[in-house]
């Protein structure tokens, strides 16, 4: 792959330097080359979780030329070498080039790694196939496989997009995405319980990506159709891990896929200051998994999506939107009886619309209210209906020219129908399904308030603050058990001043405060006195109320400075952040006692990153910066972590989330 | 014809005439008052400079004397008799146009370009967001937004979501705001590329989209369910932490169990209940959360 790389970059290098070096070209750019070196207790994935950060040489390049009409562009950013290989797992390279009104064209390559967690291990063999074999024993220390959880994925392609100076154009598009590596997956061997293992699945996807757009475009007409054509494949249709008992586990991964789209849109000036908007698509997606027995399963899900907007303004300070969509997602797949289950098919329709209204009102107030509608129907027994109703207003004045000012409330009332109100016999664990609804689609009101001023008070100084809070009420009379309140709470507050040629200051502050309550009842069926009803007054050992409360406090804020040391030549440059959040969860029972939870996702991250930048002459500049993190992670999920539960046995995945590391580099760039 | 019909061909033949008589004599006298870039640069050197250097000025190359600084600033006419920001189309924090007469001396050209069509649709024009408050003209460099940089001076909100420990690769570089977004406007809510968000995660999480055989409904209708996409306290980007977030809906489940502080590693409670709390939680079994292909009972509750 590493070779593959370098070709690709090799030949986008040749290509900007063929067009750089052609006569009376206007080249400009860039390049930067640095060295690196990385301490401290550094070996978390979560340092690394998106970013390639070891010790090695890496550097950047930008190059600009324009000839006759004709520009082209080569970037590469993180271009570099560690001592582990060349290239960094970071790494990305884009060509652009084409002519003014006529066409363009692109190539590019990227490089994104997604290290999940370090450090894991497995008393399976095998690991990185989608056939894992081993027998559990409870010393970890013997275990067969030492591994990392990490996914690297590759993305590359190129485009071209043709007018030659007409109204008329067209553009196509291609993608490879290849995703490598290993990921957590857990599972009991049995299928409905027994020993539990964690154990790395094979993660080994490729995907084609085909994108085109053609169309009509001039000042009041743009009308165009496009498309999309994408497979997906997965090398490993299952991971079948052995274990004496049972002899054989086998888990389902994501199946391949085929997926297109087409769909036309236009935009059309109309008087009044008018335009009209219109979209209408259609897409399909099908697959056809090996099920590993007699079975057939074809799946045929379709997408069928229409959309209108008419905008205007009649007069000066009115405008107007009003907005109709209806999408619909149809599932044709065909039902069976598979191993024993009924299968079943889920489709909904989803119809939304609405009105906004802004208007100028004197003293530079801009004065905007509208109406939402939206209607969602499902083929669910538990989420039949749901129908929104959403009314706003905003109000936006920047009459005094130092402070903008803007001030919005809407409300939020869903209603929803359900069919499950005679579910269960009334002793069994089924009943409880009379009493829990999905969140996401039961009866709740909304009330959201945000307020925010910028104030620019004078010269070289900003202020600016924001606070937001949404309340969503869920009806428990209606829906007993599941998500009943939630409450948010948000400031952010950010400034910045300015001493031409002394220094730039700027810092911020943001807080939010989230608070969620939700009922549930447990319930032993067939215990004695249990009882299903949460409303029954019935709290005993095997069925009783009880609440829990999350409490999500998050604080962050830090502070940059930019002080010229001597004008002109050397720049100081720092910047200092603090990220804490701090989760716990409360509980009221109605029977045996309960232990609130302390730390929820509870973190805090210190980020500390200075550079002084020497421009030694007008084209080259020399860096030397130090980058400090620091990452303290706890919770109770992971506190405390064993590979062995009972005969439960863990690989480690996401145990290691510390890290404190240091950075120190130097680098030159030079421009031209 | 009939008198009245002439008499309102006459007219308007008259009112025709007058007004293309007083647009000639208004051309003639030079009332429209374009005055050309060189005399802009009398004054404006600097960014005369800069200008000539941007890509603007290079698409421009060998155009003609239609495209220059008037082409964006209007007839500097006025403005050369009488210098200052009420006399030219000025783009800057002091300008005295709207934000509407701004992105409109942009849209006479760009009107026509397809990713600009729907502008007037979106949330950025109704907000008084106008061209210029993302995109600088007059710099050397294309006219590209600094992503996630720009969208950040406004979106604070998404910028401290960016920065929580669970996030997309968005200040690492690896994904952009315009990767999702339109930013200049299209008939989905959030302005995103998409007509529904499940199509629009699914083109890089490909995996996901199925079909299934067995599907998590609320997952099938909207990612947004569980996930907020920008960065979370909560690890995957959840928007709430597990097992919490799952009873939220299932309340019939192992059945309806407290998960306390005594399910921890180290707590009291019994190895199978610690198991469905610790580590990944819920995920720990239910580990096809996203759909199932499996036989059974088992594919039906994502455990296989």
């Amino acid at each position: 792959m590493r070779i593959k790389t370098l070709t690709i970059c090799a030949a986008l290098a040749i290509a900007a330097a063929a067009a750089a070096y052609g006569a009376e070209s206007d080249v400009s750019g860039n390049i930067t080359l640095g060295g690196r070196l990385v301490a401290g207790e550094n070996q978390s994935a979560k340092f690394r979780e998106y970013r390639d950060l070891d010790d090695g040489i890496f550097g950047s390049f930008l190059l600009n030329t324009y000839k006759d009409g004709y520009f082209l562009s080569l970037k590469g950013e993180n271009v570099g070498l560690t001592d582990e290989h060349v290239g960094l797992d970071d790494q990305s390279y884009k060509l652009k080039g084409g002519k003014f009104g006529s066409f363009k064209y692109s190539l590019f390559y990227d490089e994104t790694p997604h290290n999940l967690s370090f450090h894991n291990r497995t008393f399976f063999t095998g690991v990185g196939t989608n056939n894992l074999t081993g027998v559990f024993n409870a010393n970890p220390d013997t275990w067969a496989s030492r591994f990392d959880y990490t996914i690297q994925r590759r993305d590359y392609g190129g485009g071209i997009e043709l007018s030659l100076n007409t109204p008329f154009y067209f553009s196509a598009k291609f993608v490879e995405q290849d995703a490598k590596g290993l990921k957590p997956l857990g599972a009991t061997t049995a299928a409905t319980g027994g020993p539990f293992y964690e154990m790395p699945e094979p993660v080994d996807y490729k995907t084609n990506n085909l994108f085109f757009d053609t169309g009509y475009r001039s000042t009041n007409l743009v009308a165009s159709l496009d498309g999309m054509l994408s497979t997906f494949r997965n090398k490993n249709d299952y991971l079948t891990w052995q274990d004496p008992t049972p002899p054989n586990g086998v888990n389902s991964l994501p199946p391949d896929n085929d997926y297109w789209k087409v769909g036309g849109q236009a935009a059309i000036k109309l008087p009044l200051s008018s335009t009209l908007a219109l979209r209408g698509s259609f897409a399909k997606l099908e697959s056809e998994p090996n099920l590993l027995t007699t079975d057939k399963y074809k799946g045929d899900v379709t997408y069928t999506s229409t959309s209108a907007a008419l905008t205007s303004n009649p007069i000066k300070p009115l405008d107007t939107k009003i907005f109709l969509s209806y999408l619909r997602k149809d599932n044709a797949s065909n039902t069976f009886t598979f191993g024993g289950a009924e299968t079943e098919v889920f489709h909904y329709k989803k119809l939304n619309g609405g009105l906004d209204i802004g208007y100028r009102l004197p003293l530079d107030t801009r004065a905007n209210t509208g109406y939402e509608y939206l209607k969602v129907d499902r083929n669910r027994q538990d989420a039949t209906t749901t129908e929104d109703h959403i009314v706003y207003a905003q109000l936006k004045n920047d009459y005094f020219d130092m402070v903008t000012a803007k001030v919005r409330y809407q409300y939020l009332n869903r209603g929803a129908e359900f069919d499950k109100g005679t579910v269960g016999t009334g002793t069994n664990t089924a009943t409880l399904g009379r009493f829990e609804r999905r969140f996401d689609a039961t009866d709740k009101t909304q009330h959201a308030v945000k307020a925010g001023v910028d104030l620019t008070p004078m010269e070289h100084l900003e202020f600016g603050i924001e606070y937001a809070y949404k309340v969503d009420d869920y009806d428990v009379d209606r829906t007993k058990l599941g998500r009943a309140l939630v409450k948010r709470h948000e400031v952010l507050f950010d400034a910045a001043y300015e001493l031409p040629g002394v220094f730039k200051v700027s810092g911020y502050f943001d807080y939010e405060k989230m608070k969620d309550e939700s009922n549930h009842r447990y319930f032993q069926s067939g215990g004695v006195g249990a009882n299903p009803d949460p409303g029954s007054g019935v709290n005993v050992a095997t069925s009783y109320n009880w609440t829990a409360t999350l409490n999500d406090e998050n604080i962050g804020y830090g502070a940059a400075v930019e002080v010229p040391i001597i004008k002109d030549r050397l720049d100081f440059i720092a910047s200092w952040d603090y990220a804490e959040a701090d989760g716990a969860v409360e509980f009221v029972t109605f029977g045996p006692s309960l232990q609130d939870i302390p730390a929820y996702d509870d973190y805090v991250k210190k980020t500390l990153n200075a550079k002084a930048v020497y421009k030694m002459t007008r084209a080259l500049t020399l860096t030397a910066g130090y980058l400090y993190e620091n990452y303290e992670y706890i919770d109770q999920e992971l506190q405390n972590y064993q590979f062995v539960l009972g005969t439960n046995a863990f690989s480690g995945a996401y145990a290691d989330h510390d890290y404190e590391a240091h950075v120190g580099y130097l680098m030159a760039t030079y421009r031209f | 014809m009939d008198k009245k019909a002439n008499k309102m061909l006459l007219l308007s033949t008259l009112a025709c005439t007058m007004l293309l008589v007083t647009g000639i004599f208004s051309l003639a006298a030079g009332e429209v008052g374009y005055v050309g870039s060189e005399k802009c640069k009398e004054c404006h050197e600097e960014i005369a400079a800069s200008h000539a250097k941007s890509f603007h000025a290079k698409a421009w190359t060998g155009k003609g004397e239609g495209y220059g600084c008037e082409s964006c600033h209007g007839p500097a006419g006025d403005h050369v008799n009488n210098p200052s920001r009420e006399t030219i189309i000025s783009f800057g924090k002091e300008s005295k146009q709207t934000a509407g007469e701004k992105s409109a001396r942009c849209l006479s050209c760009h009107s026509a370009t397809p990713s600009v069509s729907f502008w007037d649709m979106g949330r950025h024009k109704r907000e008084d967001v106008d061209c210029s408050r993302c995109h600088s003209i007059h710099k050397q460099s294309r006219p590209e937004v600094s992503e996630p940089e720009t969208c950040f001076l406004c979106h604070k909100d998404i910028k401290r979501d960016a920065n929580r420990q669970s996030h997309h690769p968005i200040i690492e570089g690896k994904v952009k705001c315009s990767d999702c977004h339109n930013p200049h406007g299209t008939l989905s809510h959030g302005m995103i590329k998409a007509e529904n968000i499940n199509q629009l995660c699914y083109k890089c999480h490909p995996d996901k989209r199925g079909p299934f055989i067995w599907e998590h409904p609320p997952v099938e209708e909207n990612c947004l369910t569980c996930h907020t996409p920008h960065g979370a306290k909560s690890s995957k980007l959840l928007i709430q932490k597990r097992p919490n977030l799952c009873e939220n809906c299932h309340n019939g489940r192992h059945p309806g169990t407290p998960y306390d502080a005594t399910a921890g590693f180290n707590g009291s409670a019994s190895p199978s209940t610690k198991l469905k709390f610790v580590g990944r939680s819920c995920l720990n079994c239910h580990n096809q959360i996203h759909g199932s292909n499996a036989p059974g009972s088992a594919g039906k509750s994502f455990t296989r």
